[in-house]
C-alpha cells in the first residue's frame, strides 16, 4: 500500500507538470487559463467547445445555455 | 455457515432463478414454494447448529488437492439441505416476481343453467379485472360483473392543478356508484388457465350475472396487479392518460430532449375516467425542449418533484424480428411499465406540471444521499466543462461519472468535425469518419470502460486507500470512509448492476481485507456470489440481463482463468517461446487483414500445420544446441505484465469469445489487442479525470489545479480515444454464429475442467483410478467417450432442428421501409435477397447490421450462395457493403439497372477489395463478381425428396435496363413471388407478358413496399392512384392466385424524405385495397405484424408473423450498456 501511494504521487506530480506545459503550449488552454484569472470563465475556449454537452450545467450566477427548440426532424429522431 | 457453504448457497440460488426461467410453475404454486422454502431453510439452520458443534468450522476448509475427506453423513446432510434451501429460495424468488399473484376475488360456476358465486376477498383497490377460466370452456359462456366504483378525481385549485397536500398525498373526491360491465364474452374450445381483461374499472364486485345459461363452466374472477404495463397501449392512435407522480430518478438530459424516470402514484387510463392507484413499475418519459417549464425539468434538481401530466402511454415494443433486441423485456427488467412521449398542443398549454405541496413554496426533494451525490456530480460536470474540450470532455464524463448518454452522438476524435471546433485537436488527422465514438469503442473491444463497472470501482477503491495512506491514517478507520464514497460513486453512476456488483463486491473485500486479514483472491471468490446473491434478490429477471451476465462473467474469467493459463503459458521457454510468439503473431495478421479467410477450416488445417511444423524446428534447434534467447519465456516477463497477458487471455476464453457472440452475435477481435494498452491507461486517465474533479471543487485554487490535471489528461485521453479509432479500423468487428445454449453449456464445461483439473485428477479420479480393475478402468474410458459421442451427436441434431433438410424456409425481414429476404433452401443453400436501408443521420440505422447479420448469425449460417439486389434503390441496396464485409458470398448477382450503382460509394469499394484479381482472396476463395440476371434464368435447381426447387427470374427481359428483378422462389407445389420496386408499368408488363403457371404464388411480397407510383408523385395523392392499384397491382396479385402477401412497410421517411407523408397514404391505400379484392387472403404488413416466417416442405407451407405471439408496432433503437 506504501509503494501504491508512492505511485499517486509520482503520477500527481508528474500530471502536474505535464499540465503546466500543456497549458504554456496549447492555445486553448493558454486562454482558458487566463480566462479563469480575469474571472470570465464563460470567455473560455473549453467551456464554448462544451456548449451541448449537458446544457443544464452551467456556471455558477448565469442562467443555463438557452435550448434550441427541436426541429421536426429532432422530435421524430427522438422517438 | 462456513465461507464455501456461503459461496455454495449463492451460486445454488442463481440455480434456482435458472431453474425457474426455464421450467416456471403457475402463480398458484406461489404460496406453497414460499413455505417450502421457509420449511427447508429452519430444517438448513437446525443442521448446521447439530454441525458445528460435533465439528470445528476449520476442518470444513480443505485444500484442493489433499486426498478425500472421510464421509460424514451430517455434514452431506447438512450441504444437501442447505444446496436445496437455496435452489427452492432461488426458484420460488423468481416466479414470485414474474408472476405477481392476482388477488382471487371470486368464483363462478355454472351448473345445468344455474349459476353460483363464490367470493373470496374483497378487491384491495380499484382496478381492472381478469377471468380466468379454471377448466376448459366446452359452449360459449355469456356474462357481466356488477359490483361498485369508488370514482377518485384529483382536487384542483384555482390553476387548474391537482393538489398535494403537506404530506406528499394527493387529494381526491370520491364518488360512489354502481358499476356493471359490459358482456364478457368466452368462447367454446377456450383452454383452462386462459385469461380475458376487463378494462373496465371496479371497487368492489358484488356478483357475477350470468348473460346465457351455459350447461358447464368453472371461472375464476381475479384482480391484478395495478403495474404501469396494465394502464399502456399498443398500437399507432392510443388515448391519452393522465398520470399523477414522481420523478424518482436523476433526468437524463441529452441537448435537444430529456428523459425522465416517473413513478407514477396514481393513473387516469379514461379521459374523464376515475384515477387508479398504482402500486409498481416506473414510466420513461420524454419531454422536448418546445415544452412549458422544460428547463427547470431538465436538470439534476428535477429528480423527487411531484408531476402531474398527460400523454400517450406506450407498451415497449417487442421484439419485431427473431432473435433480435426486444425493447419490451429489457425494459420490464429495468421495472419500467410504459414509454410516454409528451406532446405539446397547439394552444401551448402544458401537458406537463410541476406540483407544489400545499404550504411550500418549492417542490419536494427526492432522497436526501441522491441529491447530494446527484449535486456532487454536477458540480465534477461543471469542473470537466471547464477544464476539457471536446470530444475529451464526453469520453471524461462516460468514464468517470457515467454519463453515457452525453456522449450518444460524439463523432470520432478523427473526424473534420474537431478540426473545425473551438479547441484545436493535439493532432490533425484529416479523416473524414462520420464514426461515433461509441461504435469505435464497441469494434475495438474497449466499450467496456464506458459501463462504470469494476475497473473503475477497484482504480477508485486504490485511489481513496493510497490518499489515506499517503495521510497516514490507519486501515481500520479509513475503510468505512472508501466504502462510504463507492456507495456515492454508484448512486452517480445510476447504479446499474455493474457497478453495484463491483461497489459489493469491493466493500467485501475492503471490510475481509481491513478487519479480518483475507487476500483478494480469497475476497474475490467469495465477493462474487454474494454481489450476485443481493443484486439478484432485488430483480431476479436480471440474471439474463447481458450487464449483469457480462459483468460477473468477466470477474470469474479473471479470478479463475487467469492462473490457470499463466500456468500454461510459462511453460513455454526459449525456442518453444519465440515459436508460440510467431504462432500469435500468424493469428494476428489473419484476424487483422483477411477475417473471412480465419472463418475457413483450410485456414485452421494450415495453422494447425503451421504451429507443428514451428514446434518441431524449435526442438530440432533445441538439440542442436541453437537457442538464440536461452531460456527466457513467458515466466521470465515482469510478473505484472505476465499476469496482465494471461488475464486477458482468460477474459477473451471466459467471457468476451462465447458471451459477446451470445448477446451481440459478434466478437470484437481487437479486444485482446487493444485493452493490453487501453486498460493500463484507462487506470490513469481516470484517476487524473476523478483528482480533478475532486480538487476542482475546491473554492479558489481547486479549479486552476483541475486545469493542469486535465490538461494532461488531455494528452491521455486523446490517446485513448486514439487507441479506439485504429484499432477499429485494424481489425474487424466480425458478426459470429449465435452458440445456443446447449453449446455453451458444453464450452463451460470443458472451461470448468481446464480450471479444475487438478483437484479433480488428484482428489476425486487418481485415487479411484489407482484402485480400479483393469475392466472397470475400460468401462470408465468408455462411459468417458460415450458422453463426449453423446454430445456431438446431440449438436448435431440440434443443428439440424435449426436447419432442416428438406424444408424452404423464408424469413421476410421487419427492416423499416426497406427490403430483406433470407431464403433458406431445402438443400442448404442460403440466399440473401435485398439489404434494407442504411440511415446516417442521427437517427443511424443500418438494419443489414442490425437486423440481417443477426438473423443470419442465429440461423446458423456460415456462408451466403448468393446475395440477390433486385432494385438499384438505397433501401434494397444500401446494406449490401455491410453483407458483403462480413459475409463469404459466392455470387452477387443483379438486374442491369443496379450496374452503375455497383460502382459507386462503399459497394464499390468492397467489391474492389474482393476483386478475383486480388490474390489473397482468390487463394482463400472469397473473391466476388457481380452477375447480371435476365428474364428466363432459372438459379439454384435442385431436388430434394423428389420436389424440385428453384429461384426463376421472371423479369427483366434481355437489354432492359431500367426495370428491377422479378423473382418467383419454387418448391415442390409452392411458390413465392416476389415483385421488388416494380412501376405500375412494369407490373402490367409482367401481368400481360407473363403466363399465370409462371406467376403462380401462394404468397406474394407487395411491389414498391405497397406505395408503387411513389416516384412519379411530387405533392398529394393521384387521382387516379386506387384504380391503377385495383387494376395492375391487384390484377397482378389475383393472376398469381395469392393467398397471403406481404407488404415491406416501416417508416418511410428516411428513405424518402418529404413525400414520407405521400408514402403512408399511399401504402394504406394500397392495403386497403388489396384487403378488399383478395377477401380470403391474409394481408400482413412487417411494420404492423414484425417480421414474417413462411415454411413449406414442398406440399403444404405455414407462414407466420413475430406478433402473431408477441405484442408491439416499433422497432426502435436502443443501446444496451454493457460492462465488466
Amino acid at each position: 500500500m506504501e509503494q501504491g501511494s508512492k505511485t499517486l504521487l509520482i503520477i500527481l506530480v508528474t500530471a502536474l507538470l505535464m499540465g503546466a506545459l500543456v497549458v504554456a503550449l496549447n492555445p486553448a488552454y493558454r486562454q482558458a487559463f487566463f480566462a479563469l484569472v480575469r474571472g470570465e470563465p464563460a470567455a473560455s475556449p473549453i467551456w464554448t467547445s462544451n456548449r451541448d454537452y449537458y446544457p443544464d450545467v452551467a456556471l455558477p450566477a448565469s442562467a443555463p445555455a438557452p435550448v434550441e427548440p427541436a426541429s421536426p426532424e429532432t422530435a421524430h429522431d427522438a422517438e | 455457515m462456513t465461507q464455501n457453504k456461503l459461496i455454495g448457497f449463492c451460486y445454488l440460488f442463481i440455480i434456482g432463478i435458472a431453474l425457474a426461467m426455464a421450467f416456471p410453475l403457475g402463480s398458484a404454486a406461489v404460496a406453497p414454494l414460499w413455505l417450502g422454502t421457509l420449511a427447508l431453510g429452519l430444517l438448513t439452520a437446525g443442521a448446521l447448529h447439530l454441525v458445528r458443534r460435533r465439528r470445528p468450522a476449520a476442518a470444513d476448509e480443505e485444500s484442493l488437492y489433499a486426498p478425500p475427506a472421510r464421509f460424514d453423513a451430517l455434514q452431506v446432510s447438512a450441504w444437501g439441505l442447505l444446496l436445496a434451501a437455496a435452489l427452492l429460495f432461488g426458484y420460488t424468488r423468481y416466479l414470485a416476481m414474474i408472476q405477481p399473484p392476482d388477488q382471487l376475488v371470486g368464483r363462478v360456476r355454472f351448473e345445468a343453467g344455474s349459476v353460483t358465486w363464490s367470493p373470496a376477498s374483497p378487491m384491495s383497490s380499484t382496478s381492472f379485472l381478469k377471468v380466468r377460466t379454471l377448466a376448459p370452456v366446452e359452449e360459449d359462456i355469456e356474462l357481466r360483473l356488477v359490483g361498485r366504483l369508488e370514482a377518485l378525481r384529483p382536487v384542483r385549485d384555482d390553476n387548474g392543478l391537482p393538489v398535494l397536500d403537506a404530506d406528499g398525498r394527493w387529494n381526491f373526491t370520491r364518488t360512489d356508484m354502481d358499476q356493471a360491465s359490459d358482456p364478457v364474452l368466452i368462447p367454446a374450445g377456450t383452454p383452462a388457465g386462459a385469461e380475458l381483461l376487463v378494462a373496465q374499472p371496479f371497487t368492489h364486485l358484488d356478483r357475477v350475472e350470468p348473460v346465457n345459461q351455459p350447461a358447464s363452466g368453472s371461472l375464476a374472477i381475479l384482480k391484478p396487479v395495478n403495474a404501469v404495463s396494465l394502464f399502456a397501449r399498443s398500437g399507432r392512435n392510443v388515448v391519452p392518460v393522465s398520470i399523477l407522480g414522481r420523478i424518482t430518478a436523476d433526468p437524463w438530459v441529452y441537448s435537444f430532449k430529456t428523459v425522465l424516470s416517473i413513478t407514477p402514484d396514481y393513473i387516469q387510463y379514461q379521459p374523464d375516467g376515475p384515477f387508479f392507484p398504482v402500486e409498481r413499475q416506473t414510466a420513461r418519459v420524454t419531454i422536448n425542449p418546445d415544452l412549458p417549464g422544460y428547463d427547470r425539468l431538465a436538470r439534476s434538481a428535477a429528480y423527487g418533484f411531484d408531476v402531474a401530466l398527460t400523454g400517450e402511454l406506450i407498451a415497449p415494443p417487442s421484439a419485431a424480428n427473431v432473435g433480435a433486441f426486444d425493447q419490451a423485456k429489457y425494459l420490464r427488467n429495468y421495472n419500467i411499465g410504459g414509454q410516454m412521449m409528451i406532446r405539446t398542443p397547439m394552444d401551448g398549454s402544458s401537458p406537463f406540471s410541476v406540483i407544489v405541496p400545499q404550504g411550500a413554496d418549492v417542490p419536494r426533494d427526492g432522497n436526501g444521499l441522491v441529491e447530494f451525490s446527484l449535486y456532487l456530480r454536477d458540480e465534477m460536470v461543471r469542473v470537466i466543462k471547464q477544464t476539457m474540450p471536446q470530444p475529451n470532455s464526453a469520453f471524461l464524463g462516460a468514464l468517470t461519472l457515467g454519463l453515457r448518454y452525453g456522449m450518444q452522438n460524439t463523432v470520432s476524435i478523427a473526424s473534420d468535425q474537431h478540426e473545425g471546433g473551438v479547441v484545436a485537436p493535439i493532432l490533425e488527422l484529416g479523416h473524414d469518419s462520420d464514426e461515433l465514438i461509441a461504435d469505435e469503442f464497441r469494434a475495438s473491444g474497449i466499450n467496456h470502460v464506458l459501463a462504470v463497472s469494476g475497473l473503475h470501482v477497484t482504480i477508485i477503491t486504490i485511489m481513496f486507500m493510497g490518499i489515506f495512506t499517503l495521510l497516514k491514517v490507519s486501515k481500520k478507520v479509513y475503510v468505512p470512509f472508501v466504502i462510504f464514497a463507492l456507495v456515492i460513486f454508484a448512486i452517480i453512476t445510476g447504479a446499474r448492476p455493474s457497478t453495484l456488483r463491483a461497489v459489493i463486491m469491493n466493500s467485501l473485500f475492503l471490510l475481509t481485507w481491513g478487519y479480518m486479514g483475507q487476500g483478494v483472491r480469497s475476497s474475490a471468490l467469495l465477493g462474487v456470489p454474494v454481489a450476485a446473491f443481493i443484486i439478484l434478490l432485488q430483480n431476479p429477471a436480471m440474471a439474463v440481463d447481458p450487464s449483469f451476465t457480462l459483468s460477473f462473467g468477466a470477474i470469474l474469467s479473471l479470478a479463475l482463468l487467469t492462473q490457470p493459463f499463466f500456468d500454461l503459458f510459462k511453460k513455454f521457454q526459449g525456442n518453444d517461446f519465440i515459436a508460440l510468439v510467431l504462432m500469435v503473431a500468424v493469428l494476428t495478421w489473419a484476424f487483422a487483414s483477411h477475417w473471412l479467410l480465419v472463418v475457413t477450416l483450410r485456414f485452421w488445417l494450415f495453422y494447425a500445420l503451421l504451429g507443428v511444423l514451428l514446434f518441431w524446428l524449435a526442438r530440432v534447434l533445441d538439440r542442436r544446441g541453437i537457442r538464440p534467447i536461452g531460456t527466457y519465456g513467458f515466466a521470465n516477463i515482469h510478473p505484472g505484465i505476465a499476469g496482465f497477458i494471461a488475464a486477458q487471455f482468460g477474459m477473451q476464453i471466459g467471457m468476451m469469445i462465447p458471451l459477446s457472440a451470445y448477446y451481440f452475435y459478434r466478437w470484437p477481435v481487437a479486444g485482446a489487442y487493444a485493452n493490453l494498452i487501453a486498460i493500463p491507461l484507462v487506470g490513469v486517465v481516470l484517476q487524473l479525470s476523478m483528482l480533478a474533479g475532486l480538487i476542482g471543487l475546491i473554492p479558489g485554487f481547486g479549479l486552476y489545479i483541475a486545469l493542469l490535471l486535465n490538461a494532461a489528461n488531455w494528452i491521455f485521453s486523446t490517446l485513448f480515444l486514439l487507441i479506439g479509432h485504429y484499432f477499429a479500423n485494424w481489425f474487424a468487428y466480425p458478426f459470429v454464429v449465435k452458440p445456443t445454449l446447449r453449446w455453451l453449456f458444453v464450452y463451460y464445461g470443458a472451461v470448468a475442467l481446464f480450471v479444475w483439473w487438478r483437484p479433480l485428477w488428484f482428489r476425486l479420479v487418481r485415487p479411484r483410478w489407482n484402485k480400479a480393475s483393469r475392466p472397470v478402468r475400460g468401462l470408465a474410458l468408455a462411459a468417458v467417450a460415450l458422453v463426449v459421442a453423446a454430445l456431438f451427436a446431440s449438436g448435431r441434431a440440434e443443428e439440424k432442428a435449426i436447419r432442416q433438410d428438406g424444408q424452404l424456409s423464408v424469413s421476410i425481414l421487419s427492416v423499416g421501409y426497406g427490403s430483406g429476404i433470407l431464403i433458406d433452401a431445402p438443400d442448404g443453400t442460403a440466399i440473401l435477397v435485398d439489404t434494407a436501408f442504411v440511415q446516417t443521420d442521427r437517427g443511424r440505422r443500418n438494419d443489414a447490421e442490425r437486423t440481417i447479420m443477426p438473423h443470419i448469425c442465429l440461423k446458423r449460417i456460415r456462408h451466403l450462395d448468393a446475395l440477390i439486389l433486385t432494385s438499384p434503390e438505397p433501401e434494397h441496396i444500401a446494406g449490401a457493403a455491410t453483407i458483403l464485409e462480413h459475409l463469404d458470398v459466392d455470387q452477387l448477382l443483379h438486374p442491369a439497372s443496379l450496374a452503375p450503382r455497383l460502382a459507386e460509394g462503399e459497394l464499390a469499394g468492397v467489391l474492389a477489395a474482393r476483386s478475383p484479381s486480388r490474390l489473397k482472396h482468390r487463394l482463400s476463395g472469397t473473391a466476388i463478381e457481380p452477375r447480371a440476371l435476365v428474364a428466363g434464368e432459372r438459379l439454384f435447381e435442385s431436388e430434394v425428396n423428389g420436389k424440385a426447387f428453384a429461384v426463376e427470374v421472371l423479369g427483366p427481359a434481355d437489354g432492359d435496363a431500367k426495370a428491377p428483378l422479378s423473382l418467383r422462389v419454387v418448391y415442390g407445389d409452392f411458390a413465392l413471388l416476389i415483385a421488388s420496386d416494380l412501376t405500375f408499368a412494369q407490373q402490367q408488363d409482367l401481368l400481360d407478358n407473363t403466363p399465370a403457371s409462371r406467376l403462380k404464388a401462394q404468397v406474394a411480397v407487395a411491389p414498391g413496399h405497397g406505395t408503387p407510383g411513389l416516384e412519379g408523385i411530387t405533392i398529394g395523392m393521384p387521382k387516379n392512384y386506387e384504380r391503377s392499384i385495383t387494376d395492375i397491382t391487384g390484377g397482378l396479385l389475383k393472376k398469381a392466385g395469392a393467398e397471403a402477401v406481404v407488404f415491406e412497410f416501416g417508416n418511410p421517411r428516411p428513405v424518402v424524405g418529404d413525400k414520407y407523408k405521400v408514402a403512408v397514404k399511399l401504402h394504406g391505400a394500397a392495403r386497403r385495397i388489396v384487403e378488399d379484392l383478395l377477401a380470403d387472403a391474409r394481408v400482413l404488413a412487417t411494420d404492423t405484424d414484425g417480421a414474417v416466417s413462411i415454411v413449406s416442405d414442398g406440399s403444404t407451407y405455414t407462414l407466420a408473423a413475430q406478433y402473431d405471439s408477441e405484442v408491439g408496432f416499433v422497432d426502435a433503437p436502443t443501446s444496451l450498456e454493457v460492462g465488466w
